[in-house]
């Protein structure tokens, strides 16, 4: 069979477009490295679990996002299964243009978190997330039986923004582009069910 | 308009269709295999997550970006026959599939918006391409089988 010219150009095109796609996809899947534990774990972020554990899992998470409420007892329950060999952090990610109340939740837990609180508050953000409000967030507060005066302050500090915005900055350096991401060990967990975050962890930890 | 330039008009139409249906299949291609494999999309924001994520993003059991695989790849099959051949059945047959293209993305920017309220930067891509392939196959059609 003779092609046409019209024929061979379109092959090329063809040709063209696919050697471009492969060239990109070979860059792009180069294998990723593990990035570092001082750039995920600040020294400020909150963590729970063994300080001097080897294996780490770092989450970055919104208060507000359904995903992470159904991740939370998951999490919980990994935390308090390999308390010894894991340290578990936690790190702020709030989605301001889909959770308006993202970031108030975030501050209040940071705001706690300076009257030694801030895994108390987590367990409050959490299990109120349906009917979040200001009043709710702020009430929080009363139901910690914090020094409400304190707090009030607190939640208004610049310096707890900035480092919620630390966090995101961070986060989005690092390729979060959804809430909940998971690191482990430095490395980004791809997660397509329940049971993956559990058997990385259990893998990680038994390397 | 005279013959000569109707066709080149033509030939012309459906370059553009077939590197833009090429570009098509490889949005479905790359957004497939996350739906298969259970990856996350490189998106703009956190839309593409939620669609995947989302159960009306399989009607029929079947992911959403099968379909645009599908169609994608009989319009670049169609435009590089028509290199070869002159039957105006393939010209039909590109704008049937277009058309079916425009509904389809219709219906399912329709569901993003409305239903699952998160939007795919890579949908939102393909629908504007099959918008323009669709636009394309109807010149054609219209200045082919009219002659207009």
């Amino acid at each position: 069979m003779k092609l046409s010219g019209e024929s061979k150009l379109f092959i090329g095109i063809l040709l063209a477009t696919v050697a471009i796609i492969a060239g990109a996809v070979f860059f792009m899947s180069q294998p990723e490295k593990t990035l570092s534990r001082s750039d995920l774990l600040p020294s400020d972020t909150y963590t729970k679990g063994n300080k001097n554990a080897s294996s780490y899992l770092v989450e970055f998470s919104d208060f507000q996002c359904p995903a992470c409420g159904t991740f939370k007892p998951l999490v919980d329950g990994i935390i308090t299964k390999y308390k010894d060999k894991l340290l578990f952090g936690y790190r702020h990610f709030p989605l301001y243009n889909t959770h308006p109340f993202a970031e108030k939740a975030a501050l209040a837990a940071e705001a706690a978190g300076r009257q030694g609180k801030f895994w108390e508050m987590y367990e409050y953000l959490f299990e109120n997330q349906q009917k979040f409000s200001d009043e709710v967030i702020m009430e929080g507060a009363t139901v910690l039986k914090l020094d409400k005066e304190k707090f009030d302050k607190d939640i208004n500090d610049p310096k707890l923004k900035d480092k919620i915005n630390r966090d995101v900055a961070a986060g989005n350096s690092l390729g979060v582009n959804a809430t909940p991401t998971f690191f482990l060990n430095g490395k980004k967990l791809n997660i397509s069910s329940f049971d993956d975050l559990e058997n990385s962890v259990k893998a990680e930890i038994n390397k | 308009m005279s013959q000569t330039k109707v066709i080149a008009k033509s030939i012309f139409y459906n370059r553009i269709i077939f590197f833009l249906s090429i570009i098509g299949f490889f949005i479905a291609i790359y957004v497939l295999q996350s739906f298969l494999r259970g990856s996350s999309i490189i998106c703009v924001n956190s839309g593409c997550e939620i669609v995947r994520k989302s159960s009306s993003s399989y009607p029929f059991g079947i992911p959403v970006p099968a379909f645009g695989l599908l169609g994608y790849a009989f319009l670049i099959l169609l435009s590089f026959v028509r290199t070869t051949a002159t039957n105006k059945n393939f010209i039909y047959g590109q704008l049937g599939i277009a058309t079916f293209g425009i509904l389809f993305l219709g219906w399912f920017t329709y569901t993003e918006i409305f239903v699952i309220k998160a939007i795919c930067t890579w949908c939102a891509i393909s629908a504007v391409n099959m918008a323009i392939i669709f636009v394309l196959a109807l010149l054609t059609a219209r200045r082919e089988i009219f002659n207009k």
